[in-house]
């Protein structure tokens, strides 16, 4: 019976784990970063319409918690 | 070797083949999805007059949405996709639920706030109808299934108990 590199299995496991994670991490901040820029530009956005008058109070408090609902 | 071996290819065509998480494509979900975005942004486009005046209208509105939710929760698997209409038409909520709640309580919306409304809703709407389309369609799990069994016609027959 020939005999199984146990130590090889194991360490090209570790190593295929490590890589594909690091992917996920690495997608995972790209998004959340992504998420961060586009919300900020939506809320700026929304202000500076309620500034200028153009939405109400209320309405700017149903886009922000309509934004959190999205994301649920 | 091959004592680890069959339990090994058994379990992987066991995943493949039978122990889905998540529902599998159907376009009817799909199109209850892009139909019910559509005639939900034409309504929106009608909340800068009263509301009492598109009462017929929202009526209307309201039977697709709930046609299209209840289609979604009678399937099995779809759990997932159920929570994300049950967000979306929640009246406590601010998505569809909480424009019609606000539109009823102020009678009249503004063209500004009914803009911003309509791209937030249609992004909800977009990751339903998303999640419909990227789920694997019924024909190719079978396609692959069967794929993985006429390369391992012994092993899947054994774990199958042939």
């Amino acid at each position: 019976m020939a005999s199984i590199d146990w130590t090889g299995i194991e360490t090209q496991t570790k190593n295929l784990a490590e890589t594909l994670l690091g992917g996920f991490i690495q997608q995972a901040v790209s998004d959340a970063r992504d998420y961060k820029e586009k919300a900020e530009d939506k809320l700026n956005k929304w202000v500076g319409q309620a500034r200028a008058g153009q939405i109400t109070g209320k309405n700017l408090a149903s886009l922000i918690r309509g934004e959190a609902d999205s994301r649920k | 070797m091959r004592r680890l071996l069959n339990p090994l290819i058994a379990l992987i065509f066991t995943v493949l083949s039978g122990c889905s998480t998540i529902s599998t494509y159907d376009q009817t979900a799909y199109q209850n999805a892009t139909n019910a975005k559509a005639e939900t942004f034409a309504l929106m486009d009608k909340a800068t007059n009263s509301y009492s005046s598109q009462a017929k209208e929202i009526q209307a509105l309201r039977l697709t949405l709930s046609k299209a939710y209840e289609y979604d929760k009678g399937r099995p698997l779809n759990q997932i996709t159920v929570e994300m209409w049950e967000v979306l038409l929640d009246p406590s909520r601010d998505l569809v639920g909480g424009f019609l709640r606000d539109w009823e309580a102020d009678q009249t919306e503004s063209k500004t706030f009914v803009d911003d409304k309509k791209e937030q809703i249609g992004e909800a709407f977009d990751v339903i109808s998303g999640l419909e389309s990227a789920k694997i369609n019924s024909s190719d799990a079978k396609q692959k299934a069967d794929s993985v069994k006429k390369k391992n016609p012994q092993h899947t027959d054994r774990a199958r108990g042939h």
